[in-house]
Formats: structure tokens, C-alpha cells, sequence
């Protein structure tokens, strides 16, 4: 990490959001990103602006504070970065975060989409399925019969 | 998604998940299948998968069951020998088979309770084995060390059943056994069975203390003191952040728990001064059991240590600590707790756990108490000819067993005795309940002590026993018959 960082921090790229925002970042940063490390790969000038098409500035700044953060391993220590990543998660509405999801998966920013997926997991742990489809707001749109047959699948046997 | 290949200015996915033209309804539903396995493997595959997939189609066919395997039962470990073979020698003989396989068998505990707006009403706490897919072994959910036991006895076997999609479940424990077969019948080895994130601890009969597996290892540890050569009782074990804990008392009035640090197996001595706190005076005490119960509310451990002290009468004392902890380990110390909050502690002989606060559809347990049971003779099962007769001794009743006095199936006309459990009629059946100690912290304080008989009786928590109404029984080998269980 250290070798390296001397030579890539002052590099800056340029992404572009779907909206046509633009953000300056610094390479290392950008580059937790495996999609944007392989757009770079094949770029001739990097100079010009990254489009992350399916991505909107509001967005993509919000995933620009999560790498950020993960990119700089100063005094924080793993709990603190723990913590803070906490607090991110349970900062955004549920909107935020469904396209904070796309956004993690397209980008393939692991860390983001681990943190993400657990936070969304943890809203599903233990709901039945219709209180999970409130949540989220999902129409129930299986048949009748499917739904019984969903239901004869799920009972629990005890045997003594 | 081919991402790596994807040229910057294509979309990779389709105008559909793009902000402005997504319905909102459509959204969560179509998630991309990826994304929805990554977010289906933090969940708990028994309970929450077949919930999920019964959200909505997309959702169910993202996620077919044939991409979650089910996860083993057991597990398989090195034979119980250390130290280049050295085998355990048990000083009383003790069957340890060294050249046996050996298995660890975990089992759950899950409470049940109805969802919002459910006509049921109730809750339920049970410990099962899994026979299959959604197929469990009740098991009698306070049997201590030495023996499985089914939580119901009745004759011919009944089944139970409810419907995953109607009730809430949540895991409260997974504590494994160290056994020979792999059967819900068998005789465990081991007392207790803690499990860390890299290593299993065990704690075996008396004379052979504890033993340490790493997962992977061809060999078990066996962790002991080095400086003392006489061998240790360890009362209790757990894990707690990394680490694993052991209660043990060195003399009459020395007790110790030991921080084992299972990476590089460093034992730190934390000694704790129970007749300090207690104030009581040099010997005229003894310590007669010592439990930790983790919680999961507040992510602490704590310690309970029950005292006995002769001081004219004789007192027992129940001491709760908390384990206060610090970033330099060595400065971690145990601290005595006035009360438990709103958690309430269930200490089983082989498991242990904090209940979070009973929802507010039901007030089953009572917060800031403690449930502990007593242990006491066995249940005999005997076949008397057609008639099924379960003899039932008063004066040897088991742990936690419990027998049917009759059970009624309804669909001969009127109610009708099929099996009579127990030769005379008069007997007064207990419950699982009359077995348990109920202590609470409050009145303790106050100078009190454990509830009574009847008082137990009166805060009754119905937590195992009887089964709620919900919970539906039938008899497979009289064609599946309904079964009422008359309680």
C-alpha cells in the first residue's frame, strides 16, 4: 500500500455520473472500484471524464464517501471504521440504499456491497413474507395456487 | 454481467433500473439475482430463506433452494487423544474410545411466536436436532449433560407441526455435543460444547478437564496448567469476543476464570474475589455452581456464581457479574451487577443464554430473573402387553421430562382415553416448570430469596412447557390421526 501510494495519490480521474455530474478523485480511491480499475486499464486518456452510466451524482457522491474513507488507513482503527460504517449505513433511506446496492454491484466495490447487503439482510432477518413486502414495498403477485403451494412447502415437522 | 468487458459508454443493465423510469413497486423486486444471493448468505438458511422466497416470483426464482446446500448437521473432529497421541486416560474409567470417529452434534434452541394480528396466542421455547429438510427431533429442552431427552414421552410417538410462514423465529442457541453416533439417542461425551469462530472448546468429565480443537487440526489441546500438575474442576465455559472463558475454583475459597486465547493458546488467570463481595468470612462457604450466560442485547458476558454460606443458617447466595471489558485484556475484570435490566437468564446444564425482553403480545418470562433448574432422577418407559403404561416414580422424576396423563384423539365419536401414562390416575403430573428455580434479582436484594413452590408456581413462564395450542400434533402411526394434547 505504501510503495505504491507514492506514485498513483497525485494522479486524479474524473467520473461522470449518469446525470452528468462530474467528481474529481484521487486514483486510489476510485480504484476500490474493480469496474473502474479495468475502465482504466483500457483507457487511453485518463485525463478524460469516466462515465459510470447507470450511477446519479447523488449517488455516486455518497459512494465516493464510502471510498474515501476506505481508502485512507490513517489513525483509524478497525473498529472505528466499523463504526463509522455503521453509522453510514443507517444514515440513508431506504431509496438511497437500493440504489446505493446497483451502484456497489455495477461498480463492484466489495466492502460497500458487503456493508449494503448485510444492512439490508438485517431489515429481512425475521420478518414474515408479507411484512417484508411492506417494507419494501413488493407486490405480492404470486397466483393463489402458488401461494398455497408455498405455503404447504413451509411447514415444520417435529418428531419427538 | 460480463463488467470486465463492458465498454465504458454501454449500459450494462437495461433502461429498467434506471431511477427515473422504475416503478416503486418493481424496485425491490427486481434485484439483480447476484445482489439478492449476497444478501440471502447473511441470513439464516432454515429461517429466513424459505421466507424470502415466498416474497414475490422474481425473488423466488432468483433464489432456488438448490444454491443454499444444507449445512451439516455435525461434525466430524480428530479423535479425543493430544500430544502425539497421547490418549485421554479418564481416572475412573470413563468409556473414551480413541480410535472411534467422533462427532460434534449441534442442536437449537428457537422461540416461536405468533406474527401481529395472528388469532394464536403464546409463545414457545424448544431445542431441536435437524433430521432434514424442515424435519427436527424435539428434544427436551433442560436434559443436562449426561443424557438427549425427548421432550414429550407418549406412546405411539406424535408428531408436531406448525407453519414457518405464520410465526416469528428466533434462534437463541447452538449448543453442539461431542458424541460417538450421530443420533439425537446418543450418550454425549462432553458436558458442554462452546463454539468460537476458529475453534470448538469441550469440557469433559471432571478428571479430564478441557480440550481445545482448532478447526482443521489433526489434534485436540488439551488446555492445562502447567505449574500445578493436579488436575482441575472446571465448573463452566464459554466464548465471548474471540476468546474462550472457563470457571474453575482453585481451593475453597479461590475462584478463577481463565481467558484462553485460542490462536496462540495463552491462558490469562483472572481471579475473582467472591468472598470479598459477599463479605463473608474465610471458609465458611462454598461455591455450588457457577454459569456464564452471554447476551446478545447488550454483547456482554456475565458470571453466576452461586454460594453457599454457614454463617448460623445456611444462606445461598446468587452473585451476577459482569465481564467490564478493556482494550489491554489483563486489565478486564469481572464486576458485580445489582441487577440484569429487562434481560432474563435461562442457564441450562449444557447451554446457557440472556432472553431479549418478551415481546408485547406476550409476557412469557419475567425480566430481570434468572431460570435455572434442578437435576433428579429418570422416566422409565415400560410396554405392558396392547396397553401402554409409562411408569412414573414421583420421587425419581427427570429433569425437564415429562409424561402425558392422557392424551384424547377426536376422531372416534366423543372424546375417547387412548393412552393412559402413569397406573394411578390421582398422580399430579408435573410440568417443566415446577423443576425450574426461579430467582429474581429484585428480591434478591431485598434480602429475599428464591421464589417458593407456589410462588413458582404463580410466575409460571410456560417458556417449553406445555406446548401452545398452535402447535399441531398427529400420530403417524394410527394414519396420521389428530392429536389434542390434554394438559
Amino acid at each position: 500500500m505504501a510503495s505504491t501510494s507514492t506514485s498513483t495519490l497525485s494522479r486524479k480521474l474524473i467520473l461522470k455520473s449518469s446525470d452528468g455530474e462530474k467528481f474529481e478523485v484521487d486514483e486510489n480511491v476510485a480504484m476500490q472500484s474493480q469496474t473502474i480499475k479495468h475502465m482504466i486499464e483500457d483507457l487511453d486518456d485518463i485525463n478524460s471524464p469516466i462515465p459510470v452510466s447507470i450511477v446519479t451524482g447523488t449517488i455516486l457522491s455518497k459512494v465516493i464517501e464510502y471510498c474515501k474513507k476506505h481508502a485512507t488507513e490513517d489513525s483509524d482503527s478497525d473498529e472505528q471504521l466499523k463504526q463509522w460504517d455503521k453509522e453510514y449505513a443507517n444514515n440513508m433511506d431506504l431509496n438511497t440504499l437500493y440504489y446505493l446496492l446497483l451502484a456497489a454491484n455495477y461498480m463492484e466495490i466489495k466492502g460497500l456491497l458487503e456493508l449494503i447487503t448485510q444492512c439490508v439482510a438485517d431489515m429481512i432477518k425475521g420478518k414474515s413474507p408479507e411484512e417484508i413486502r411492506a417494507h419494501f414495498n413488493i407486490k405480492n403477485d404470486f397466483t393463489p395456487q402458488e401461494e398455497a403451494n408455498i405455503r404447504n412447502e413451509n411447514p415444520w415437522a417435529f418428531e419427538n | 454481467m460480463e463488467k470486465t468487458q463492458t465498454p465504458p459508454k454501454k449500459k450494462p443493465f437495461n433502461n429498467t433500473t434506471t431511477q427515473n423510469h422504475h416503478s416503486n413497486t418493481k424496485k425491490w423486486a427486481d434485484l439483480p439475482k447476484d445482489v439478492l444471493h449476497l444478501i440471502a448468505y447473511h441470513l439464516d438458511f432454515k429461517t429466513d430463506l424459505p421466507r424470502i422466497r415466498s416474497v414475490c416470483p422474481s425473488w423466488r426464482s432468483a433464489l432456488p433452494l438448490a444454491d443454499f446446500p444444507l449445512r451439516e448437521i455435525h461434525l466430524e473432529v480428530p479423535p479425543l487423544e493430544y500430544n502425539n497421541n497421547k490418549a485421554l486416560v479418564p481416572l475412573l474409567g470413563y468409556a473414551i474410545n480413541t480410535n472411534k470417529p467422533i462427532y460434534l452434534l449441534k442442536t437449537r434452541y428457537y422461540l416461536f411466536y405468533p406474527l401481529p394480528g395472528s388469532p394464536c396466542r403464546g409463545g414457545w421455547i424448544a431445542r431441536m436436532g435437524e433430521l432434514g429438510l424442515n424435519k427436527w427431533r424435539l428434544l427436551s429442552p433442560l436434559s443436562s449433560d449426561s443424557k438427549f431427552k425427548r421432550y414429550l414421552y407418549t406412546d405411539p410417538l406424535i408428531v408436531g407441526e406448525i407453519n414457518l410462514l405464520d410465526f416469528r423465529v428466533v434462534e437463541l442457541a447452538r449448543p453442539m455435543s461431542l458424541v460417538y453416533d450421530l443420533d439425537y439417542n446418543a450418550q454425549p461425551i462432553s458436558k458442554k460444547v462452546v463454539q468460537g469462530a476458529r475453534a470448538v472448546l469441550v469440557l469433559l468429565d471432571d478428571e479430564l478437564g478441557l480440550m481445545l480443537w482448532r478447526f482443521g487440526d489433526h489434534q485436540w489441546v488439551k488446555i492445562e496448567d502447567q505449574q500445578q500438575d493436579h488436575y482441575v474442576r472446571f465448573k463452566d465455559i464459554e466464548f465471548h469476543n474471540g476468546n474462550f472463558y472457563a470457571f474453575r475454583m482453585t481451593s475453597i475459597s479461590q475462584f478463577q476464570v481463565w481467558v484462553i486465547n485460542p490462536g496462540n493458546l495463552s491462558i490469562m488467570k483472572q481471579e475473582i474475589d467472591v468472598p470479598g463481595i459477599l463479605q463473608l468470612n474465610e471458609g465458611k462457604y462454598s461455591c455450588m455452581d457457577a454459569n456464564f450466560v452471554p447476551s446478545k442485547s447488550n454483547g456482554c458476558l456475565h458470571l453466576t456464581i452461586d454460594v453457599e454460606a454457614r454463617e448460623g443458617k445456611i444462606c445461598r447466595h446468587k452473585l451476577v457479574l459482569m465481564l467490564r471489558e478493556e482494550k489491554d485484556e489483563m486489565k478486564s475484570k469481572w464486576e458485580r451487577v445489582e441487577n440484569i435490566g429487562n434481560m432474563t437468564f435461562f442457564i441450562g446444564s449444557n447451554v446457557s443464554f440472556a432472553l431479549p425482553p418478551p415481546p408485547r403480545s406476550l409476557a412469557l418470562w419475567k425480566p430481570n430473573s434468572i431460570y435455572s433448574f434442578n437435576t433428579s432422577g429418570t422416566v422409565w418407559l415400560t410396554r405392558n402387553n396392547n396397553i401402554k403404561l409409562a411408569s412414573w416414580n414421583p420421587h425419581c422424576m427427570s429433569e425437564g421430562s415429562e409424561c402425558f396423563r392422557r392424551m384424547i384423539y377426536h376422531t372416534f365419536k366423543g372424546h375417547f382415553n387412548l393412552f393412559i401414562m402413569g397406573e394411578n390416575d390421582d398422580l399430579v403430573y408435573p410440568t417443566y416448570n415446577d423443576y425450574f428455580n426461579l430467582f429474581i434479582m429484585n428480591e434478591y436484594d431485598k434480602g429475599g430469596d428464591e421464589m417458593s413452590c407456589e410462588k413458582r408456581q404463580e410466575l409460571s413462564t410456560r417458556l417449553f412447557f406445555p406446548p401452545p395450542s398452535w402447535v399441531k400434533w398427529r400420530c403417524p402411526s394410527l394414519n396420521n390421526i389428530e392429536i389434542r394434547l390434554d394438559v
